[in-house]
């Protein structure tokens, strides 16, 4: 009978008519009480895996989400979808309400948590106290070292599951090769977990690459593909400055759409705006960074244009699958040119720090304890060192794991630091070479003169399913057969003298 | 260049400055666009007859600040010497001569307290009156605070049942309201808000939107806010507007904390000795507290810690010498006088 209840328990509290592909599978097994490893595509409703089982077990599920900006989207998605006993908790929350907050954790039904917080020992001791019938590892392939995204917070969890007393353990991913999955299972240290994974290939969208010889040209394509179709259009960029330069320059040629930009430097709620204009078909194109898009819903964008491309498939993936949720024909396109691998490839370069600014770090802090000058605490060594934020992590996390930063302070000391440098100087240069890797698959992707299609897919699984439409640019794309239904009107030009007339809009006043 | 509303922003740096007149540096009008509670800006505020732009753009980024500071300083507008204090030129002050009439509208210092309140809880209110009346329950809300959510969820209950009324009386007001601003200012304004019908523009659109700077959008979005609360003080006409008022206390200027301690303590007769050592402070400290209370309360006894002839001996130096610069005072007067001294009698000299 649990089936006919499952489904009905969907329509009850989140409107939903029938559940996609693997969720009830993966539903019913949560349910169970069994560990469970879920590895759905992108866009296939991998939160309501666990937001479903939130609602129906009796007690509290805690997930664990990698991006703060995601998790608060989420929940305020949820609140407004009338699920309200939900809480994001992480270190940005202010004193007040996150004391607020942990008096009062039996109160919720789903926390969601950043892999920071809760490595506090504070944190897990509030968290012991609740009755928890479920932790979700969301974004699981942060787990590995093999992973894109790889978190070393994250290959703590299983110290923090065993902590909470072994509550069944729910680990979810859209990108997750074989080789993560069994990275996955073994870092948890839960063998007899149960695999459900489903292919991730995506049949309803075609990829197309188009080589060009420069930037102007990425720009006069873009307007050429955008000006006859009045659709949702995502364009994706790597750097802040070129997106919001570009969305400029395309409102100039396109005076009649509605452009915006977005990236993770503009304030919170100027975002939200954008956001929700988008989701309201207010904003027909978007050119925003990585930052855009994870806690997004819209299912109908129909175009995702890459500007610059990320820095490895598994984001692409992710990037290219917020097209066409819904399932109807959708398009994702790649413009690049020779000068984009160089780009790309100092990027990967900064993400990491090199061995000089490790050792001139060191040096610093040696000097400042001998002279006793105050020292900035290790969460702010970038004010010492001119270093991204990525390539900070990078060092706290290794002073870390050989003792020579505790709980926010620093413990180096010449002997010490001599011993461990060399492991250091391994583990860094390990984790170049990846990433390098990870960008030569990428560009290889790029350039292949084989299916985009079958060759996209093939470090993830076996075999893809038909397109439902055109497939690749490789198998030859026609632009003239793709006709998505237009979504957008012309907007009426309106005049600041008419601004009664839209506050009565506003004001849902008849107009008079 | 002057006309209309472009070049809000700059303008008002402008008239802040000639105003201040080369006796203050430039990170003093920063300190009063964002509001800083400190007794210095304050004071400022009130000397310079630059209370209105108090506290008028509060998440004001200070590197664009600079860089409005340095346009103008390129334009020969204005020129910082090498204590950084700046000076207008005269092609400044004819400058702003000519777009003079447009930097009316702010009442920063009035409605210190009282404006993000204000602004959050009818936003907020806007959004879910128009939502829920056309029976939409789900939406994300414009703003997660909490206080704010809070006194629109009491404020919808008590209303929920007259919604349409609610929405015609809303639009009279508003409308009554922004009439007074110009086309422009209002129709702006009305982009801003969020509703069932659509989400409000981000400063960016509406600076694309109007060709206007970023700043200039948000200081006339502000000056809109700002003619909503003077007109729900003074007129009757607007219940509902005044109504986003509720609970909230306008005073001239905030009296912080701390000097509300000291003003206690005054008030139950305690000498200024005494004070020091109950509140274990330095003396230097109760006397900012001093300074800062004599310029709230109507009734600050100033001739306990002044007489008449260093009063007038004070004043006269501001005469002669067109000053409030504390320092050159005090190389001007009897050196027994204190800064202290000098603090309160500007205070006074004001009132
Ligand atoms: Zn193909």
């Amino acid at each position: 009978m649990r089936i006919i209840h499952l489904e009905e328990a969907l329509y009850r509290h989140f409107n939903y008519d029938f559940f996609r592909q693997g969720q009830k599978e993966i539903i019913s097994d949560v349910l169970c009480g069994k560990d469970v490893l879920g590895v759905l595509p992108t866009g296939s409703g991998k939160s309501i895996c666990y937001q479903l089982p939130a609602k129906l077990l009796d007690g509290i599920t805690i997930v664990v989400s990698p991006l703060i900006s995601l998790m608060i989207d989420q929940v305020k998605e949820l609140k407004a979808a009338g699920f309200k006993d939900v809480i994001a908790l992480n270190s940005f929350l202010p004193f007040m309400e996150q004391q607020r907050a942990l008096n009062n954790l039996d109160s919720y039904r789903l926390i969601y948590v950043s892999p920071e917080w809760l490595q506090k020992r504070k944190h897990q001791n509030y968290l012991k106290q609740l009755p928890i019938k479920l932790f979700v590892v969301d974004e699981a392939h942060c787990i590995s070292q093999w992973g894109h995204e790889f978190r070393p917070d994250y290959q703590r969890l299983h110290e923090v599951i065993e902590a909470l007393n072994h509550p069944p353990v729910l680990a979810l991913s859209a990108t997750a090769t074989p080789d993560v999955q069994t990275d996955i299972i073994h870092s948890l240290n839960k063998p007899d977990m149960k695999r459900h994974i489903y292919p991730m290939d995506r049949n309803n969208i075609a990829f197309c690459v188009e080589e060009v010889e420069n930037d102007q040209e990425k720009l006069d394509r873009i307007v050429e593909m955008t000006k006859s179709y009045f659709i949702p259009v995502l364009i994706y960029f790597t750097s802040r400055q070129i997106a919001e330069e570009t969305a400029l320059s395309l409102s100039v040629k396109l005076p009649k759409r509605n452009i915006a930009y977005y990236h993770g430097g503009m304030e919170a709620s100027e975002r939200l705006r954008i956001q929700q204009q988008f989701m309201n078909n207010q904003i027909d194109i978007i050119c925003c960074t990585s930052a855009f898009g994870m806690g997004i819903n819209k299912s109908d964008i129909r175009l995702v244009v890459h500007y610059h491309l990320p820095l490895q498939i598994e984001s692409y993936i992710q990037e290219v699958g917020r097209a066409g949720r819904d399932g109807e024909s959708s398009v994702g396109v790649i413009l690049y040119h020779k000068g984009d691998f160089r780009l790309s490839a100092n990027m990967v370069k900064n993400e990491l720090p090199s061995m000089e600014v490790i050792d001139r770090l060191i040096t610093t802090i040696l000097t400042c304890q001998s002279t006793q000058v105050d020292l900035p605490s290790p969460e702010q060594l970038h004010i010492l060192l001119d270093i991204n934020e990525g390539a900070a992590r990078f060092i706290q996390r290794q002073l870390q794991k050989y003792g020579l930063i505790k709980d926010n302070e620093w413990f180096i000391d010449e002997k010490k630091w001599k011993q461990v440098r060399e492991s250091i100087v391994q583990y860094l240069e390990k984790r170049q070479l990846y990433k390098n890797d990870k960008l030569n698959e990428l560009y290889r992707w790029v350039q292949t003169g084989d299916c985009l299609r079958k060759t996209l897919y093939q470090p993830f699984q076996d075999g893809f399913g038909d397109p439902t439409d055109q497939c690749c640019s490789n198998c030859g794309f026609d632009w003239n057969k793709w006709v998505p239904e237009s979504l957008f009107k012309i907007p009426e030009a309106s005049s600041p003298i008419n601004w009664r007339k839209k506050l009565q809009k506003v004001l849902n006043m008849e107009e008079v | 260049m002057g006309g209309g509303v472009r070049m809000l922003f700059q303008g008002i740096l402008m008239d802040c400055f000639q105003k201040i007149n080369q006796e203050r540096t430039s990170s003093s009008v920063y300190n009063l666009l964002i509001g800083k509670k400190a007794i210095q800006t304050i004071q400022d505020a009130r000397f310079y007859h630059i209370a209105d732009y108090y506290g008028i753009y509060p998440g004001l980024a200070k590197d664009d600040y600079r860089i409005q500071l340095n346009q103008l300083i390129e334009l020969d507008y204005l020129r910082e010497d090498n204590e950084k204090k700046i000076q207008i030129t005269k092609k400044g002050k004819s400058w702003l001569a000519s777009c003079k009439t447009n930097l009316d509208g702010f009442a920063g210092a009035k409605y210190a307290n009282v404006m993000e309140t204000f602004k959050q809880r009818l936003l907020l209110f806007i959004q879910t009156i128009t939502n829920t009346s056309k029976k939409q329950y789900l939406f994300i809300p414009i703003s997660d605070n909490h206080e704010a959510e809070q006194f629109v969820k009491g404020f919808y209950k008590q209303y929920k049942q007259r919604s349409k009324e609610v929405l015609q009386q809303l639009y009279k007001e508003l409308e009554k309201a922004l009439s007074g601003l110009t086309d422009l200012e209002a129709s702006m304004f009305v982009d801003r808000i969020t509703s069932y019908y659509s989400y409000g523009s981000s400063l960016q659109q509406l600076s694309q939107d109007y060709q206007l700077s970023i700043q200039d959008c948000f200081l006339i979005l502000q000056k809109g806010f700002y003619r909503l609360l003077r007109v729900q003080e003074h007129d009757n006409d607007y219940l509902m507007l005044k109504h986003f008022t509720k609970n909230l206390y306008i005073s001239d200027t905030p009296l912080s904390q701390t000097a509300q301690h000291t003003l206690r303590l005054l008030q139950k007769k305690h000498s200024f000795k005494e004070i020091v050592q109950i509140r274990r402070l330095k003396a230097n400290t109760i006397q900012d507290h001093l300074v800062e209370i004599a310029m709230h309360e109507m009734e600050f006894p100033f001739f306990d810690y002044l007489n008449s002839t260093i009063y007038e001996e004070i004043k006269e130096v501001v005469h002669s010498k067109q000053s409030y610069r504390l320092k050159e005072i005090k190389n001007n007067v009897n050196p027994d006088i204190s800064y202290f001294q000098i603090r309160l009698a500007l205070v006074l000299y004001n009132k």
